[in-house]
């Protein structure tokens, strides 16, 4: 049976943030400021703009091919063959980022709440349970992101809050030390991050008013770039570029800095549990469009029996490729911008620009 | 943990796959043995020592990474 779920607006929007700010909340803020120095509040802020356009691209796609999601659209634009081998790439897409989201993830739990616990444990019990949300279907992960995204959004208001203190606007002095170049370089490492929501072309054909998909994104790529601008210029603010550059997760830091008076202390564990069950959604929410994506291309009647192995491949692809953490930040770094840039922005515009000359439209 | 993904390969493909081949679905049945059987491959290149298509893809654009960003 293919995916019957519907969504509302409420929900593609959380779905979308907590997918977005899931991804980078956790260590592209350290990147960004070793990319940019200073400037990086500024990347992110370009980021934001350039994923807003291309979220018209998807939006207007999502229309002109209703009822379609990407990987059907590739099918009637390009045809069978062509079709499937471009709309392949997809799914295998969001199975790469549901492995670094779940491997960050489980690296900062192994780190904070359980150093002596194996790292593989917690991998595999983070697995089966992606596992076993993803396979209940849409639905069921859009009621949870109704939940969770609120959390996760306050969380990071409150704890940006509670370290205004210890910000200094000096720190953040000079900008443009180095020319625009830095942050200007730094915008596509925090646009492949933001442009993970490319997934909401998986979700259009299932909203209950796909016209609003695009007021979906841009409601939550704006709160994404908002948490992730705030911890970016609040680690620079407060720890200086030179040490946040070199920080696994600079939001973990910021949570550890409060402490009023020994009364109020380790908020970074309430902070931490919001993070974990948001990475957790999310990559359930892309083990689901994996399983999605590849009924769809090979034709089949049901996607379910699909996430699970879909989840096994990840694990597999996560023990064997990134033993450590330094490998699948290198990783995260330099070569997973280059591949999403390719699949993010490069296959979808490919697409629309040969919808426009071939004059296809979805005939639903 | 080799050891641990074949056995879980083997447990999904017998709790997916028998009732798939019960109900005919032999379609689905296939993508299911090639998705445990690209999981099981992964699994056995490692012990093999041989690297895995994610080392390929970071030997093939780790140069442009490095080139673009610091």
């Amino acid at each position: 049976m293919p995916e019957k779920g519907i969504i509302n607006t409420k929900q593609f929007t959380w779905l979308l943030f907590i997918i977005i700010t899931g991804f980078a909340v956790m260590q592209i803020p350290g990147m960004l400021i070793m990319q940019a120095g200073r400037d990086a509040w500024l990347s992110v802020l370009v980021a934001w703009f350039l994923d807003v356009m291309l979220a018209i691209v998807y939006a207007y796609m999502g229309i002109r091919f209703p009822g379609e999601n990407f990987v059907q659209y590739s099918i009637t634009i390009l045809g069978k063959h062509l079709g499937r081998m471009v709309g392949i790439l997809f799914p295998l897409f969001f199975l790469l980022v549901c492995t670094i989201v779940l491997r960050g993830s489980s690296q900062i739990v192994s780190n904070v709440f359980l150093p002596t616990t194996p790292l593989n444990l917690i991998l595999v019990s983070s697995y089966v349970v992606c596992a076993l949300i993803g396979r209940k279907g849409i639905e069921v992960i859009a009621r949870v992101t109704e939940v969770l995204g609120p959390l996760f959004f306050l969380s990071i208001i409150i704890v940006c809050l509670l370290v205004l203190p210890d910000f200094h606007i000096a720190r953040m002095k000079p900008q443009f030390d180095e020319g625009i170049a830095p942050f200007l370089v730094g915008a596509p490492l925090m646009l492949t991050s933001f442009g993970v929501c490319i997934i909401m072309a998986m979700y259009i054909p299932l909203c209950n008013r796909p016209e609003n998909a695009f007021l979906a994104k841009f409601s939550a790529v704006s709160m994404g770039a908002l948490v992730v601008g705030l911890i970016t210029a609040l680690s620079v603010g407060i720890f200086g570029f030179e040490d946040a550059q070199y920080m696994y997760s600079p939001g973990l830091q910021l949570a550890k800095m409060i402490n009023f008076s020994n009364y109020l202390e380790r908020v970074e564990m309430v902070w931490l549990l919001v993070l974990v069950g948001s990475t957790i959604v999310a990559s359930s929410s892309l083990l689901w469009a994996f399983g999605q994506g590849l009924a769809q291309i090979a034709g089949l009647k049901n996607y379910q029996p699909l996430i699970y192995p879909g989840a096994l491949l990840s694990l597999a692809l996560c023990i064997v490729s990134f033993p450590s953490s330094l490998q699948q930040t290198h990783f995260y770094h330099y070569i997973y911008p280059i591949v999403a840039a390719f699949v993010e922005t490069g296959l979808e515009l490919f697409l629309f620009a040969t919808a426009l000359i071939l004059g296809k439209r979805g005939t639903a | 943990m080799n050891a641990l993904i074949v056995f879980m390969a083997l447990a999904i493909g017998l709790a997916e796959g028998i009732p798939l081949g019960k109900q005919g679905q032999w379609k689905e049945l296939t993508v299911l043995s090639t998705l445990l059987g690209m999981a099981f491959l992964l699994v056995a290149s490692n012990y093999l020592g041989l690297p895995s298509p994610l080392a390929l893809l970071e030997r093939l654009l780790e140069p442009v990474g490095k080139a673009i960003f610091k």
